[in-house]
């Protein structure tokens, strides 16, 4: 789904630190960081209607709609560079403000969705104050409702009772809750909403009425959860669920039995202190009565034979990799995926990963499959690792299966290469994963139509695996509209990820954090005695830290105290360059994004055989990068 | 405001209140007017619920209207309504007919349990046009091993005019489908193209 260590705190990974440090020494400012502006002459400034205007619409109005039009104008942000490159930086990040709240602002109709984008603008100038944003978005974008924006802000009015009852509990009330900021009452309804998950997950319900109760509570706290949390609790709810739904089942089919032993399983799901224990005991008596209840199947523990070892794991890696090649050819996404593997290595691993399915690891270039995923397929075909490594069928099967998932994998892979081609760091945005996920749908589109075998498995496998369905109704949704489609993908699937626009922006501010921070923690320094200041110049840390979209820039600067001057130095100079470079970063993303877009649309276009959505195909289609 | 009426006989059976008896519950719902220039029509629309419009991708996509999103009750879905003016030029469909096309297509791979209703005439407001019915799911939480489909209706009505067309979509969970549907029905009761 995403590359691994990438969180919403961290968005620079070290790894893409180190090579953005790297590429300082190309960059114009030299070791001293940005020159200082040269000074334009008043009149000359007044004579640039044009730059008069930026400054106005973007540096003080937020306009987002000048905003997208300064960020594609590269001719006048070449001429303002050179000329101006402090007042450059300043309207180019303002721009990237201004983009990306639109952005967030249009794409989330559902409340819980938008605060979940809110909550990653840590850095946001127009978060800082909610009014601030409200009176932003009457201004600029007419068309956001009021009421939604103020319920993703946690208006009070919008907390439930219970919300509120707890709030009041610490000490909150509507006064002192409307002074406050939004992190500020985010993290507190986080901490509610994680404690009705937490209570949650320590039940074992083994009725209807108890598993209700929990779903009521379940979608009270969902708007306040992290995504992260919303997959754990899901499963957790899903294994709940099918405890009491086969605790039902199972009371039916041994109403009329005499069997004492599976009677005593009964007794012993039914009084299981964990839902683990109850499956295992459901699955024991499913067991005894010589039937599959699939959905047990797939949620209970998994047995001995349907774990991995690292010999299992291996060996399953190396026949996906011989594999995965094989089944490409013939499609968009495919194609360019062999045409990447032509000159770069295909590693597919196999290895617990948490919640997500698959993830790209740019530190060890594998495609990595979720093992929990790859169990789930065993459990829910009654198969073991030993049969998935030996019985070319079983292993077909998951191939299959996975292939769409490896495929969006190998895109990350892809744009990973491209960015370290571009000299340009990797930035994992969402506009990354719009791509990923049209490429990933577009395949099945195109896969679904040569390859008759590989339908099958859609059409069959829906009715074990909701995933395939998902998959099915994600490319339909592709086919049908696909402006709806990216909207969807931003909204539903990767709410909590920076654009583009949004990650330049983060970064910009990072930057200037980092900057001058260390600037005044080396000013601090200069006014140190020479006994005091010795062991900092001597001595102290050689780590640099960085400023990675904390809310609280004092716990940076303290970290600060301790670091050795010459690498502070060091830091700062990287801080200045990092900051001055990323409108050139900017670019070649925003080119890679409008031609994986021109791409998707001309061969949805295609596969429709030339029925309607046109006008956005202008250009001919670029490859999505991937030449690795 | 000139009264409106939805004629589409075998979608009864697909949506029995259309057309019908107001259900009690359509008695606590309050409406207001909405008017939209931009999307050249007006009609009611629940007091209330959320709307959101997007001008810039308007301008750009030649599709204007808006997006209204109702009360969230037991789950994680709301009742959402799309009220829709496709001009002439635009980038998702050139026709009503199009549109219908590409819409009642079961897609390359039908999605198990997808269920849509064949296209029957419909009308509103003296423009003439169909009207279908989608029976599909949602998937909460999303691209994770443990998804929980949800049952989802979406009830569609495509009016065609000289230039142009309107789509007014209505979806909620299957669940709750029934309760919010009159919103709907007073929406096209009252739709009235600018």
């Amino acid at each position: 789904m995403m590359f691994p260590d990438y969180t919403i705190s961290m968005p620079v990974p070290p790894i893409l630190l180190g090579a953005c440090l790297a590429l300082f020494s190309s960059l114009s400012y030299g070791e001293d960081g940005p020159k200082k502006p040269p000074e334009k002459p008043a009149a000359e400034e007044a004579a640039d209607p044009q730059l008069a205007g930026y400054e106005r619409d973007i540096g003080t109005d937020f306009n987002p709609a000048v905003a997208e039009e300064f960020l594609r104008d590269t001719a006048f942000q070449e001429r303002l560079k050179k000329s101006d490159p402090a007042k450059y930086q300043r309207l180019f990040k303002a721009a990237t403000e201004a983009k990306d709240m639109e952005t967030v602002l249009k794409a989330y109709d559902d409340p819980s969705k938008l605060r979940l984008a809110l909550a990653s603008h840590t850095r946001s100038q127009l978060l800082s104050d909610p009014a601030k944003l409200k009176e932003w978005a009457r201004q600029n974008m007419p068309g956001v409702d009021p009421a939604a924006l103020e319920e993703a802000l946690w208006g009070w009015g919008h907390l439930s009772f219970s919300q509120q009852a707890y709030l009041s509990m610490k000490g909150f009330d509507q006064d002192k809750w409307e002074k406050m900021g939004f992190f500020e009452r985010d993290k507190l309804v986080l901490d509610w909403g994680t404690g009705l998950m937490d209570g949650l997950m320590q039940k074992a319900p083994k009725t209807k009425a108890q598993f209700e109760e929990m779903d009521k509570i379940r979608w009270e706290a969902w708007g306040a959860l992290r995504v992260d949390q919303r997959r754990a609790l899901g499963e957790y709810m899903k294994k709940a669920d099918t405890a009491v739904q086969s605790i039902a089942e199972v009371e039916k089919k041994l109403k009329a039995s005499k069997d004492p032993k599976l009677k005593a399983m009964l007794a012993s799901a039914k009084s299981a202190g964990s839902v683990d224990a109850t499956l295992t005991h459901l699955s024991g008596i499913y067991d005894g009565l010589g039937m599959t209840n699939t959905a047990v199947a797939v949620n209970r523990p998994a047995h001995a034979d349907e774990q991995f070892n690292e010999g299992a794991r291996s060996a399953l890696s190396s026949m996906f990799a011989t594999d995965f090649r094989k089944r490409l050819e013939g499609t968009t996404a495919g194609d360019a995926a062999l045409a990447f593997y032509e000159k770069n290595p295909l590693q597919i691993a196999v290895r617990d990963i948490g919640t997500p399915l698959a993830h790209y690891d740019p530190g060890t270039k594998e495609l990595v499959l979720n093992e929990k995923y790859v169990r789930k397929y065993l459990q829910a075909s009654g198969k073991t690792v030993g049969d998935l490594l030996t019985d070319k069928k079983v292993f077909d099967g998951l191939a299959m299966e996975a292939l769409p998932t490896l495929l969006h994998e190998s895109v990350h892979q892809q744009q990973h290469a491209w960015a370290l081609q571009q000299k340009v760091p990797v930035w994992f945005h969402q506009d990354m994963e719009v791509e990923a996920m049209s490429m990933e749908s577009l395949f099945i589109l195109e896969k679904a139509r040569s390859d008759p075998a590989f339908k099958k498995m859609l059409d069959e496998g829906q009715a074990r695996s909701t995933l395939i369905s998902e998959s099915v109704a994600l490319s339909n949704s592709l086919y049908r509209d696909v402006d709806a489609f990216r909207s969807m993908i931003r909204a539903d699937y990767y709410p909590a990820l920076h654009t583009l626009e949004g990650r330049s922006y983060h970064d910009s501010a990072n930057a200037e954090t980092v900057a001058g921070l260390v600037k005044a923690e080396l000013a601090r320094r200069d006014g140190l005695s020479a006994s005091a200041r010795r062991p900092l110049d001597e001595g102290g840390s050689m780590e640099s830290p960085w400023f990675y979209n904390q809310t609280d820039p004092e716990a940076y600067r303290k970290s600060l105290e301790g670091i050795n001057t010459a690498a502070l130095r060091g830091l700062l100079i990287g801080a200045q360059g990092y900051g001055g470079a990323i409108p050139g970063y900017y670019q070649p993303n925003l080119q890679r994004r409008d031609a994986s877009e021109r791409l998707v649309d001309k061969r949805i276009q295609e596969i429709r055989g030339g029925t309607g959505g046109a006008s956005r195909l202008r250009e001919p289609p670029l490859p999505p990068g991937g030449g690795g | 405001m000139r009264a409106a009426s939805v004629c589409v006989a075998a979608a009864l059976l697909a949506c029995p209140s259309m057309g019908t008896a107001k259900p009690a519950k359509e008695k606590k719902m309050a409406y207001t007017s909405l008017d939209l220039k931009q999307g050249l029509f007006r009609c009611d629309i629940p007091a209330g619920w959320g709307q959101a419009r997007d001008e810039r991708e308007e301008a750009r996509t030649k599709v204007q209207g808006v997006h209204l999103i109702g009360p969230k009750e037991k789950g994680p879905l709301a009742p959402t309504l799309s009220l829709r003016y496709f001009a002439s030029g635009n980038t998702v469909a050139q026709t009503a007919d199009a549109y219908l096309k590409r819409q009642l297509e079961p897609g390359l791979v039908p999605l198990k349990g997808e269920k849509t209703s064949e296209p029957k005439k419909a009308s509103a407001a003296g423009l003439a046009g169909f009207s279908f019915v989608r029976d599909t799911f949602e998937f909460i939480p999303p691209r994770s091993m443990d998804t929980k489909r949800i049952p989802v209706r979406e009830e569609y009505v495509i009016l065609e005019r000289k230039e142009g067309f309107f789509v007014l979509l209505f979806k909620a969970p299957s669940a709750s489908f029934k309760r919010w549907r009159p919103a709907f029905q007073r929406a096209l009761d009252t739709f009235q193209p600018l």
